[in-house]
């Protein structure tokens, strides 16, 4: 295999996989249910 | 900037609802998660600059696919509808769109069967590699049944209605089950399933003699590739055909969300997941078709090439003539060859279960029906039309010409219709980001509005003229203007007649009794 490609395929999975990664960990950050605007009077979730 | 509120009446409608984040993200990624991550990337990748590829198709990712996702979980969770419900509620007569994108599936899942169906019996082929040396002759020949069929309706082929029906019975039982038990459990075994089916795959492949080659032919840049609009067109067409936006898909999913949900952060995760899924088929799709480059003693671009031996290396012709090929040569290709064909039945039949889901919710919402009436008046008359018009020895053609003017004409122009409805002439962006900003832990604010507002619109358009013009200017594919006009355009021009027929159909509730939530603060969204 080539060099640039080598690094062409290892950028690509370091942003897109990665992406994954990264995002998912982010997304363990999510707000509590009180964070939220309080529902109002009749309306359920 | 004016924000108009919708009424606030009385209390919301029952929904159906996922039974909880997860839930949503894992069939949110068994939609996204289709054929083409298998069939279509792999190849479109090594044709538009390789490796630089990856630097279009990560611009487009950022700047139209992730905005456009967002836009359509914004407006289905806001407005808590199916696209012609969650139109109707801004708009009275947006509610056209909505039905356009509910026809758009309907053209989409009647011929996404029959690929399924093809995958199914190749499936069950692949176990006695019954395709045998003449792979192209046996798809079109034995299999199909072509027998030079141009297109039309012609004599049904036993081969493929029967796993076809099965397809449809399955999915119609599937999606009477609802939401939750329905969609949801069928995504949440399936997709890991296709996970690991397909990790073997693309883990065999890798250990192939010759592997090396297919990745380098994958990643090798072509910089001066990058100058091209076609690559770049090409990206964009990529990211926006891989990620089901734009066509009611994801505005549906999102409406079944608890009104107290993260919006954007799985959304994140669900657009990486899909592309992740894509960078894997490149590994194992390549790595297999280099083993058959490598056994012959040719490079892999020669072998490839337009008089190469090769054959194609994308769609169809990549997945039922090419890897036929791949599985007859190499050791244990039986199994190869069935995780292959499972893969691409479980990644397309979680994506048909979603392309259903828009018309069995549109229906649902119109007409007050439950889950299983709407999959009984949607699926039987689906799985008829399915049936004559695909599982015939002109199948090929058919699905062909529909596949080609309802992705690339219909989705297209009902992304451009969207962005520039809701953006420009009814002015949601801002209440739009605004509520995926106070839900969400990813916020948003003027970069997505310019990115849906502006820099999508204008790529989008850009790529539904440019296809419209070369499809006026020659026929496609070599098929007769006559098939063109009738299944392709008339596909497009059914849709539109069709949804604007839907509007004049009365609502069984009154379609603008919800409560919106979060209430609209309008002195923050000014």
């Amino acid at each position: 295999m080539g060099v640039s490609a080598i690094i062409m395929m290892v950028v690509a999975l370091a942003i897109i996989p990665g992406g994954l990664i990264a995002s998912t960990i982010f997304l363990a950050r999510r707000p509590e249910l009180d964070g939220y605007p309080a529902l109002p009077d009749g309306v359920s979730d | 900037m004016s924000v108009s509120i919708p009424p606030e009446a009385a209390p919301a409608q029952d929904r159906q609802q996922w039974s909880g984040q997860y839930g949503f993200i894992i069939s949110a990624i068994g939609s996204a998660v289709g054929l083409g991550n298998i069939w279509r990337f792999p190849g479109v990748a090594y044709e538009n600059g390789g490796g630089a590829f990856m630097i279009p198709y990560l611009v487009a990712l950022v700047t139209a696919g992730i905005p456009i996702l967002f836009l359509d979980y914004a407006l289905g969770h806001r407005f808590r509808g199916s696209p012609p419900l969650a139109f109707r509620r801004i708009a009275r007569w947006a509610e056209s769109l909505g039905w356009f994108q509910v026809m758009i599936c309907v053209f989409i899942g009647i011929y996404y069967a029959a690929i399924l169906a093809w995958a199914a019996s190749y499936f069950y082929f692949s176990f006695n590699r019954k395709w045998g040396d003449d792979t192209v002759g046996f798809l079109l020949g034995e299999y199909l049944k072509t027998d030079g069929a141009t297109g039309g309706f012609q004599a049904l082929v036993g081969g493929v209605v029967g796993p076809l029906a099965a397809i449809w019975v399955l999915a119609i039982i599937i999606m009477a089950l609802g939401v939750k038990k329905g969609v949801e459990r069928t995504n949440a075994i399936a997709i890991p399933a296709l996970v690991v089916a397909f990790g073997i795959l693309v883990v065999r492949a890798l250990f192939l003699p010759g592997a090396s080659e297919g990745i380098n032919a994958l990643f090798q840049p072509d910089f001066a590739a990058l100058s091209k609009p076609t690559v770049w067109v090409a990206a964009y067409a990529q990211i926006f055909f891989s990620l089901s936006i734009a066509f009611g898909i994801m505005l549906t999913y999102s409406s079944y969300r608890k009104r107290r949900s993260n919006l954007t952060s799985p959304g994140l995760v669900v657009a990486f997941a899909n592309s992740s899924f894509e960078i894997m088929a490149g590994l194992g799709v390549f790595s297999a078709l280099a083993f058959m480059s490598h056994e012959a003693g040719v490079p892999f671009a020669e072998y490839y090439g337009p008089d190469g031996a090769g054959g194609t290396i994308k769609g169809v012709g990549l997945s039922f003539m090419t890897f036929p090929k791949v599985i007859n040569e190499m050791p244990g290709g039986a199994l190869f060859g069935a995780l292959f064909f499972g893969s691409l039945l479980l990644a397309g039949f979680t994506s048909l279960l979603s392309i259903l889901q828009v018309i069995s919710g549109g229906l649902q919402d119109k007409f007050d029906w439950s889950p299983a009436k709407a999959a009984l008046v949607l699926g039987v008359p689906m799985a008829i039309v399915s049936v004559i018009g695909f599982g015939t020895k002109a199948g090929l053609p058919n699905l062909d010409t529909v596949d080609k003017y309802t992705n690339e004409v219909g989705i297209v122009f009902s992304a451009v219709v969207m962005v520039v409805l809701v953006c420009w002439v009814l002015r949601r962006d801002k209440e739009l980001a605004w509520h995926l900003s106070t839900l969400s832990t990813f916020k948003v604010g003027w970069i997505w509005r310019c990115l849906v507002g502006v820099v999508s619109p204008l790529a989008l358009g850009y790529i539904l003229v440019r296809t419209v013009i070369d499809l006026m200017q020659q026929p496609y594919s070599g098929y007769s203007w006559t098939l063109l006009n009738v299944a392709g355009w008339g596909s497009v021009i059914i849709s539109i007649v069709a949804a604007l027929a839907f509007c004049l159909v009365k609502w069984r509730r009154d379609p603008l009794d919800f409560t919106p939530y979060p209430a609209l603060d309008v002195e923050e969204v000014k």
